[in-house]
């Protein structure tokens, strides 16, 4: 929205110089935060700085993780996916019931199926027009009772081998988790940044009918981002299942509201066009991060990391707000 | 009760239509389509499922339909500015928890002060789609996301049963001719929010701020005041569907009660005929649209086919409601 009023000619160069700084605080200030929480909250508690603890954190946190890259490209192109954290669970569940024909089906069968939902949830939202708020809603409604359809409790997977190995063992003294993260959101950044269809991904959500007019097939870009973002899902869902040595028909709860949460957090603009896969991985971690200290704290019951995140969301969006309205406003 | 309303504003829309004079048939049907669907799965019911034509069970689902009656028409508000409220579902937890903490101010109390917590964050909610111009959708996350911590935080993540007399069992077990207490609320409820969205100045700026916010604050009319007074009044029925709740299950229980209820409600909403896209607001459509819904889980509860297929269908009929919609305009 803000990026649509571009600079015009007098006050251009201060004006726009401004503006860099606010788009720099926007998209750094989630890892400003990070850092600042991390070093803050690690003199109080000595174990969180711990190396094994640290990589617990981001372990726990990459499979919410791959979703926010999904969410972050959607949200990008001003759009909005609900059906990644009930596509996680079904992905866990299409784990547990394709293992047998092999580990490459088992990690692979749950990404297809994503991206087949998200084939049509883009192709309702860009074809037909309608809002992707109420078709990936329903999407969530949809995919969370085919899961519970297919194994009404949690699958135990048995003896997985190699699939289990997938998402448990370790490169260089590091978990494979935190190798799939890094390894996704670098080439996931070099998409976005490098790439024409990224550079369409920032056309669209700046403006759609500009993008139109340039020449971006909107519709495309549109169906094969939501695959993407389906088929991340259901590929973290098969980690996950990988991880847990089970199929989860109930996992991934509230994950819809936490990848948006992660990716605003990290200055990724609800109204598209504006964002960054470092603000949003350090998004993630932040959420990763409070729910460690929590833990640490231990007294404190689970309720907390929900209050707690969000009041974080509500904090990052009202200082986004207030930055973007000084960045030209409405 | 109040008939559909379609808003003066709304009438932005009708050059294009009167070219499908032809089709008013069709368009009859979709604007319709709410009730249609209902007498046909209530006709189905009759038909098909054994013990529907009961009034124990009908009695039993407006109990359960009222709290989600009266979310539906908060939701239908905030829809009709263009807005959402996604807060509702966690206000209701959040009610819930209230209660219990405050229930020793005996149980008059308790309540009103429960009502008070969530009509308070309602209007937080609305000052910041209003002063802040947060993104509705946005806020409303962090609400839901924030309330059902805090919901759960005061009781200390646990259930709390509450005093099983008073009030709270009135509303929790009382019915005239088999129509619960709690339904009748609901229902005057209902015409008393479409009587407000017809018949007063309030209710025109509601739909005026939906159908064209730049044209609704050029015009003069107070749209900050009224946004604030539409998330007000839909965080203040969210918490009396919380008490509705609470009173039925006879317990504050912040990890169960208004669960995905924001869903639901918003899908009554959307299937009851209030465009996303805001300027129109239907009342009687969203009451239908949340006994729709009701009457959709009793059809797959009483046949004792798994619930989880009546979630697909569900999602099926917002798709088919919100398809028919984008075909109208």
């Amino acid at each position: 929205m803000s990026d649509t009023a571009t600079t015009h000619a007098p006050a251009a160069r201060d004006h726009a110089r401004r503006e860099r700084l606010v788009a720099l605080v926007q998209s750094r200030l989630a890892l400003a935060v990070l850092i600042v929480v991390t070093l803050g909250a690690g003199a109080y508690f000595p174990n969180l700085l711990a190396p094994t603890n640290i990589e617990n954190i981001v372990t726990a946190a990459s499979f919410l993780g791959l979703i926010v890259l999904g969410q972050s490209f959607v949200l990008i192109m001003g759009g909005l996916d609900l059906s990644v954290g009930s596509m996680l669970a079904l992905g866990t569940v299409i784990s547990a019931y394709t293992l047998p024909y092999g580990w490459p089906v088992a990690l692979l069968a749950p990404a297809v199926a994503g991206a087949l939902v998200g084939l049509i949830d883009g192709t309702l939202i860009a074809r037909a027009k309608m809002a992707p708020f109420i078709v990936t809603l329903a999407a969530l409604l949809g995919i969370h009772g085919i899961a519970l359809a297919l194994a009404k409790q949690s699958m135990d997977l048995g003896d997985a081998g190699f699939f289990g190995t997938i998402a448990n063992g370790e490169i260089a003294g590091i978990n494979n988790m935190i190798w799939i993260l890094l390894i996704a959101f670098a080439l996931g950044a070099l998409v976005l940044n490098r790439t024409r269809y990224g550079m369409a991904l920032f056309a669209i959500g700046g403006n759609e009918d500009a993008a139109r007019m340039m020449g971006v097939r909107v519709e495309r870009i549109k169906i094969a981002t939501y695959m993407l973002s389906g088929a991340l899902a259901g590929l973290a869902g098969a980690l996950l299942a990988a991880r847990l040595n089970s199929g989860l028909p109930t996992a991934g709860e509230g994950y819809e509201l936490q990848s948006i949460a992660a990716a605003v957090v990290g200055g990724v603009l609800l109204t598209g066009g504006v964002g960054t896969l470092t603000g949003a991985l350090s998004g993630v971690l932040l959420l990763g991060l409070i729910q460690n200290i929590i833990n640490q704290i231990g007294t404190l019951s689970a309720s907390y990391q929900q209050l707690a995140s969000g009041a974080f969301l509500l904090v990052a969006v009202i200082i986004q707000s207030l930055l973007s309205h000084r960045r030209g406003g409405e | 009760m109040a008939e559909s309303v379609v808003s003066k504003p709304a009438r932005a829309a009708a050059p294009q239509r009167t070219s499908r004079e032809k089709r008013s048939v069709v368009d009859w049907l979709r604007s319709n389509s709410v009730y249609i669907a209902f007498a046909l799965l209530v006709a189905f019911n009759l038909a098909v499922t054994p013990g529907f034509d009961n009034v124990y069970a009908l009695r039993q689902l407006l109990f359960e339909a009222a709290p989600l009656i009266l979310i539906a028409l908060g939701q239908s508000l905030a829809i009709g500015t263009r807005g959402i409220d996604l807060s509702v579902g966690s206000m209701m937890a959040l009610s819930s928890s209230v209660i219990a903490v405050a229930i020793g101010l005996g149980q008059p109390g308790a309540i009103v002060t429960a009502i008070a917590v969530t009509t308070l964050v309602g209007l937080f909610n609305g000052s910041m789609v209003t002063f802040l111009r947060v993104d509705p959708l946005i806020s409303g996350l962090a609400l839901l996301v924030a309330g059902r911590g805090l919901a759960k935080v005061l009781l200390g993540g646990s259930r709390v049963d509450l005093p099983s007399g008073g009030i709270l069992g009135w509303l929790g077990m009382q019915s005239y001719f088999f129509v619960p207490v709690v339904a009748i609320i609901a229902i005057v409820i209902a015409v008393v929010v479409a009587a407000l969205v017809r018949g007063t100045t309030f209710g025109r700026y509601t739909l005026f701020a939906g159908a064209s916010r730049s044209a609704a604050f050029l015009a003069g009319t107070p749209v900050r005041r009224t946004l604030l007074g539409v998330y007000a009044i839909s965080g203040l029925l969210a918490g009396l569907a919380g008490v509705f709740a609470s009173a039925r299950t006879g317990a504050a229980d912040p990890n169960y009660i208004g669960v995905l209820f924001e869903l639901d409600a918003i899908a009554a909403a959307v299937i009851g005929g209030n465009p996303l896209s805001g300027g129109r607001v239907s009342i009687l459509g969203a009451v239908f649209g949340a006994l729709l819904l009701q009457v959709l889980d009793a059809t797959f509860i009483m046949n004792n086919i798994d619930y989880t297929y009546a979630q697909i269908l569900k999602a099926g009929f917002i798709v088919a409601a919100l398809y028919l919609q984008r075909a109208g305009h």
